[in-house]
């Protein structure tokens, strides 16, 4: 550093003075992380870049581990003003060539910390067309990188459902991440299920393509994110045939994960009523009851791949209680989905 | 003094007396250390001394850091000065969870695991699970921080830990990793002896260690003090429970390690730390651990030492 240079850095950091990092606000913190990281990241200037934190990123490999520590010094107040400009940084960062690598150390950042005030500001930045501004790989790698953030901050919020939704109609989304973007879809926005794999089906038939583990893998994660009730009603609006196209995009693979193979996830038999029960393997008083009109193609598929049982393994301990049902699964709720009032919805 | 300070001071006597290197690169290494603590000072007012100090000896080791600061005088090479000889055993090597997925492994390897349900949502983000997968270091991707070193244990040390469910907790202990705070998720990445055969690797001195709280330069058990090819951590739960300096695990470092270097890693997932942080409570601070490695010694007379090699 030349001698003006080293003046200049002395005059910028005597504004700042000792302790710097617990005087800075949401905006402070803005400024100090965008300078440090282009000092740090492109100018290769070394931990100085972030007065008052230059031990924590020497001590650490990546610049946002060091800044993770910096984070942790700081008052609850401090955590949330940093949280924001982090948030803040992203939510607005006009992507490059050249600065793409600092929104990846930020992003690195937010997933660290978490940054969970990320995914308010992410469905609107995805949608502006960032990725499309720098070449290829460079546009590949930071979606992997906007995806891992998003799905390690997913919470069951709109927001994170809209960023997931962004996300995959990117054309930098491959069928890799299919599965993690219906789990996360899945967590936010149960409501919709069939919609998102409706969405998801042409990458997902990818995906589940000469993988024979994958649909039970996915299956499970799917059960754990999603009542199976919920899912029970939505597989007869799946789609299992499709006599015009040999290669067409299927769902089949949903059943074949639940179903399928020697421990099933769930069992399904068809009572004398013709009702279709599903029940988590070894759960049987609490077992689904599908009664819903045309779902011939979902027996037919149930029927030709032996995914049916005969009768439960283990004998039904009582019938199920349907009062205990209601109160388990919020009826008005239940009654709402079905689109039908409370006595329509009552057993015969 | 604060005690961060005289734990790096016995560090830096113990492994002088332990052989580990002469007078004169011990001389070296401090007096280049002063010179640019007291030239950042100078240029870098506003942050604290002990922050200056913590700089300087984390980037002691850094071939040519810092060129501003003796324009024109070529530094000495004070990293992995204590060479060891490659062993055949395989060596562990453990980093955040995170950094790991972002900026080591593999484009294709990330997205197979995702693919395969062994990256989850939120945390832990790598699904635990019998089957380990083999996975790659990216283009132009390296194992540790450039021009610095890699901390390296025997991964047959490490192996047992790898069944528990507190796993995490029990390698932060093992291997003396103080700054793993709890809630962090670290994963522990298999690496072939081979692979490193053409690499530098050292037993670590108080250079490689850097400003590292917990280090060690010699082993307290005899049977351990003759395996002069390896540094051993400090065991930080014997420490919390005992107050002594009770060794840990065998350790080594090695140059950055790149992709070249290496064909495949086996990836372990530990999971995130659940026990309270260590290092934090009056049986296992700062002032504790200093106090056990200085012994009987003083701190002046710690002191007097250092300067009669100045």
């Amino acid at each position: 550093m030349s001698h003006q240079e080293q003046n200049q850095v002395q005059v910028n950091d005597a504004k700042l003075g000792n302790g710097i990092i617990h005087r800075l606000d949401k905006h402070g913190f803005e400024d100090w992380l965008r300078c440090g990281l282009e000092k740090f990241v492109l100018q290769g200037v070394g931990p100085e870049s972030f007065p008052g934190a230059t031990a924590d990123l020497a001590r650490f490999v990546y610049p946002a581990e060091g800044l993770e520590a910096t984070y942790h010094r700081l008052t609850p107040e401090g955590q949330k003003d940093f949280r924001l400009a982090v948030a803040n940084l992203i939510s607005s960062w006009e992507v490059t060539e050249e600065n793409v690598v600092l929104l990846e150390h930020l992003l690195h950042l937010a997933a660290l910390l978490p940054v969970k005030e990320v995914l308010r500001g992410l469905p609107s930045w995805l949608k502006a067309g960032h990725l499309q501004r720098i070449p290829q790989a460079q546009a590949d790698a930071l979606f992997e990188k906007v995806f891992l953030a998003a799905t390690r901050l997913a919470a069951p919020t709109q927001e994170s459902a809209d960023s997931i939704r962004e996300l995959i109609a990117l054309p930098q989304f491959r069928p890799e991440w299919a599965g993690m973007a219906l789990e996360a879809l899945w967590s936010c926005d149960a409501q919709n299920i069939l919609k998102h794999l409706q969405r998801l089906r042409p990458y997902l038939s990818k995906l589940m393509f000469n993988a024979p583990n994958r649909p039970r893998i996915w299956a499970k994660r799917l059960l754990d994110a999603v009542h199976l009730y919920r899912i029970a009603q939505t597989l007869p609006q799946l789609k299992y045939f499709n006599p015009r196209s040999k290669n067409a995009d299927l769902d089949t693979w949903l059943l074949e994960g639940l179903l399928g193979g020697d421990r099933p996830l769930v069992q399904c038999w068809i009572n004398d009523e013709s009702q279709l029960h599903f029940c988590l393997t070894g759960q049987f008083a609490t077992s689904e009851c599908l009664q819903i009109e045309g779902w011939s193609d979902l027996y037919e598929f149930l029927r030709c791949n032996n995914l049916l049982i005969d009768e439960p393994l283990e004998p039904v301990a009582a019938t199920p209680d349907f009062e205990d049902f209601k109160n388990k699964i919020g009826w008005r709720s239940f009654c709402k989905f079905l689109g039908s009032s409370e006595a329509q919805c009552q057993p015969a | 003094m604060n005690p961060r300070w005289v734990i790096v001071l016995c560090n830096i006597l113990d492994g002088h007396d332990a052989g580990l290197y002469d007078a004169n690169f011990l001389k070296q290494a401090i007096e280049w250390w002063r010179d640019e603590f007291l030239w950042r000072k100078s240029a870098y007012p506003t942050e604290t001394e002990d922050d200056h100090l913590a700089v300087t000896l984390d980037t002691l080791l850094v071939p040519d850091a810092l060129s501003k600061f003796k324009p024109g005088r070529p530094k000495p090479d004070f990293q992995l000065k204590c060479r060891t000889r490659n062993g055949v055993e395989n060596y562990a090597h453990s980093m955040s969870a995170e950094s790991f997925l972002t900026w080591v492994l593999h484009d294709v390897d990330r997205r197979t695991l995702a693919s395969d349900g062994l990256l989850s949502l939120g945390t832990p983000r790598f699904v635990d699970q019998d089957d380990y997968p083999v996975v790659r270091i990216g283009d132009g991707k390296n194992v540790g921080q450039t021009g610095k070193v890699a901390f390296l244990a025997l991964f047959s040390a490490i192996e047992p830990l790898l069944t528990a469910s507190t796993k995490a907790n029990d390698v932060r202990d093992g291997l003396g990793l103080v700054h793993w705070k709890k809630y962090g998720e670290y994963v522990l990445l298999e690496i072939e002896a081979s692979d490193l055969e053409k690499l530098c690797l050292g037993r670590p001195t108080f250079v490689d260690a850097g400003s590292h709280r917990r280090f060690k330069a010699t082993a307290n058990d005899p049977a351990n003090q003759v395996k002069s090819d390896w540094g051993f951590t400090l065991n930080l739960n014997d420490f919390t429970q005992t107050g002594k300096p009770i060794d840990g695990m065998a350790e080594r470092v090695c140059e950055q390690i790149k992709q070249s270097d290496v064909s495949s890693l086996k990836l372990y997932p530990l999971g995130q730390i659940t026990a309270e942080d260590r290092g934090a409570t009056p049986s296992d601070d700062d002032e504790k651990y200093s106090n056990c490695l200085r012994g009987i010694r003083s701190v002046v007379d710690i002191v007097t030492r250092i300067k009669g090699f100045v």
